[in-house]
């Protein structure tokens, strides 16, 4: 009788929990499916009815996307800065991470410290020095946002760390006694050892970087230059006055579909990427 | 003293050289440079730079206590700390009950996930075609419902502007707090929840002696994390509102983010980054001492 009765509660629970979440779930999936639709309207038609299905199939409104709004163009730029950057950043982290996990040196753990330090000082005041630096620098190009990525103390450097750390030095001694250098050791064995935590980091930074606005959206200005993520929000000030909603809904839809392709596909990948790579304090 | 140069040492040369230098360019050199800019001020016209002592500092504290653009913006800075830690609990309430395996468990983690995967420019477009005033999704189903009278112009409202902008964070955010999370879940070994079944423990109890113990340093990161992010918060309200209707959603970082660039005051936004990375320093070492109270299990 009991038991029953904590089973029907069970049961309550778990429908409520279920509503719960497919309603927050819908409200991330919806307003995206509510854009697709109307990107295919024309925008009289928008704007009498926000609900409707649309009366014809307005693909044209992602070709004026694409060649008018320079959608194409932005992807492009987006592909190579995203790769450039992930490895730059990736690898500046990783020989740092190597040498501080694998070999003692006086300040060695000063340098792991500023790394933790970084975290833990918010630094908003330096984005002035900042932009007068990079203007002197002549840097409000792609190479100042690629600089920008290719750090290497910090975050990143912690994850590949803890990775570096669980490696046994037996795999170097071996290396180093059939004669191979630091510099080999470190690419050809420790880097392939690290396979887990490398490619937790270049997920990551290309995550990251792809969608990374700010640093882009002050260093590029010339419009050529624009990154996918500049580039859709330029075109939504343009938008809020020419009031053109659906081409803009299909400028985003082309922004959005690769990585959502790709996300679909890798998405186990992707999250366990996630989760392995262990935030510690 | 005599350096001998050994291989060795020159390997972690080369490996350090060009990080150790990005981080005295673009860590140390910046921050020794914002503490000289705030005692500096430049000529608006003529770009001269002329050194005014502690003027920058007595303006800043002066409309931090009378103008209403920076009241505003401490308030709702100081208000993303509890919204941030609101977002935490939910993300650990979430990744707690996905971890039990509930139907569509893995569709929910990979809808939740899905804003953070996208450009922060996109969700904040897509959340914001929602609450349009005419156009929106929101105003239209009360249109639907029949709820007119709880139409709103949701982010050109001072009632309800900053209140979007939190739901916005908390709405787009629990998806990366839930998995970083669940890999905190993850690496609890399931031997510990098996005996605690065994004696029959509350979800409760469970809670509070396996899940809390074993996954704090995560969860304290975060909490830590959540805490200095509120200093440094903007973009979620620079692309939303503009920090309007009337500064009502701005915050500390949009202002001086301001400053520089639509005024060219580098002098006064130095002086506020210095007093406010002071009063962030504080509170994060200050919740970071709390969070260490706690007692932790390393498994």
């Amino acid at each position: 009788m009991i038991k029953e009765r904590r089973s029907i509660g069970n049961k309550v629970w778990m429908i409520v929990l279920q509503i719960l979440f497919m309603g927050y779930a819908l409200s991330l999936i919806y307003p995206f499916i509510w854009m697709f639709i109307n990107s295919l309207k024309s925008n009289a038609e928008f704007f009498q009815d926000i609900w409707s299905l649309p009366e014809n199939w307005l693909w044209g409104n992602y070709v004026e996307a694409w060649s008018a709004a320079h959608i194409g163009k932005y992807f492009f730029n987006s592909v190579w800065m995203t790769a450039i950057g992930t490895f730059t950043s990736v690898m500046f982290a990783a020989m740092p991470a190597y040498v501080l996990a694998k070999y003692k040196f006086k300040g060695s753990s000063i340098i792991y410290g500023l790394a933790i330090i970084g975290f833990l000082i918010p630094t908003i005041g330096t984005f002035g020095p900042w932009y007068l630096l990079m203007q002197n620098l002549n840097l409000f190009n792609p190479l100042g946002v690629m600089l920008g990525y290719a750090g290497g103390i910090g975050f990143n450097m912690i994850i590949l760390y803890s990775f570096f750390k669980g490696i046994s030095w037996e795999y170097a001694e071996a290396a180093f006694m059939d004669g191979a250098g630091h510099f080999r050791v470190f690419a050809q064995i420790m880097m392939p050892l690290a396979r887990g935590g490398v490619v937790a980091v270049c997920t990551f930074a290309v995550i990251g970087i792809w969608n990374d606005y700010f640093q882009p959206f002050i260093l590029l200005q010339n419009s050529s230059q624009y990154t996918i993520a500049v580039g859709l929000a330029n075109l939504v000030e343009i938008q809020k006055y020419s009031a053109d909603y659906t081409v803009l809904f299909a400028a985003m839809w082309i922004a959005v579909l690769p990585v959502l392709v790709m996300y679909l596909i890798l998405q186990e990948k992707l999250i366990s990427g996630f989760t392995m790579g262990g935030i510690k304090g | 003293m005599k350096f001998k140069v050994t291989k060795r040492g020159l390997f972690i040369t080369v490996m350090l050289a060009w990080p150790l230098i990005h981080y005295l360019v673009f860590g140390l050199f910046l921050q020794i440079q914002t503490l000289l800019y705030s005692f500096k001020n430049w000529n608006p016209y003529t770009g001269k730079q002329t050194w005014v002592g502690f003027d920058n500092y007595i303006s800043a504290f002066k409309s931090m206590a009378n103008d209403g653009v920076w009241t505003s913006a401490i308030k709702n800075s100081l208000l993303f700390i509890p919204i941030n830690m609101l977002s935490i609990i939910l993300s650990l309430l979430v990744a707690l009950v996905l971890y039990r395996k509930i139907p569509f468990a893995r569709f929910y983690r990979i809808v939740y996930f899905f804003p953070s995967i996208i450009s922060i420019v996109v969700v904040t477009m897509v959340f914001s075609f929602a609450l349009n005033p005419t156009q929106g999704i929101v105003n239209g189903m009360f249109d639907l419902l029949g709820l007119e009278e709880w139409k709103r112009a949701w982010l050109g409202d001072t009632q309800t502007a900053l209140i979007s902008v939190f739901v916005f964070c908390i709405w787009a955010g629990i998806g990366w707090n839930n998995v970083i999370l669940t890999g905190a879940l993850q690496r609890i070994p399931t031997d510990y929840f098996e005996v605690g079944k065994l004696d029959g423990i509350t979800f409760w109890n469970e809670f509070r002696y396996i899940v809390l113990p074993i996954s704090w340093s995560t969860i304290s990161t975060l909490i830590i994390l959540g805490t200095s992010g509120a200093f440094t918060i903007f973009l979620q309200p620079m692309l939303l509102t503009n920090g309007g209707p009337f500064n009502s959603s701005t915050t500390v970082a949009l202002e001086m983010y301001r400053l520089v660039v639509e005024k060219n005051s580098y002098g006064l936004a130095a002086a506020y980054g210095m007093i406010f990375a002071l009063i962030g320093f504080v509170v994060v070492w200050t919740v970071k001492w709390l969070t260490e109270r706690f007692e932790t299990v390393e498994i």
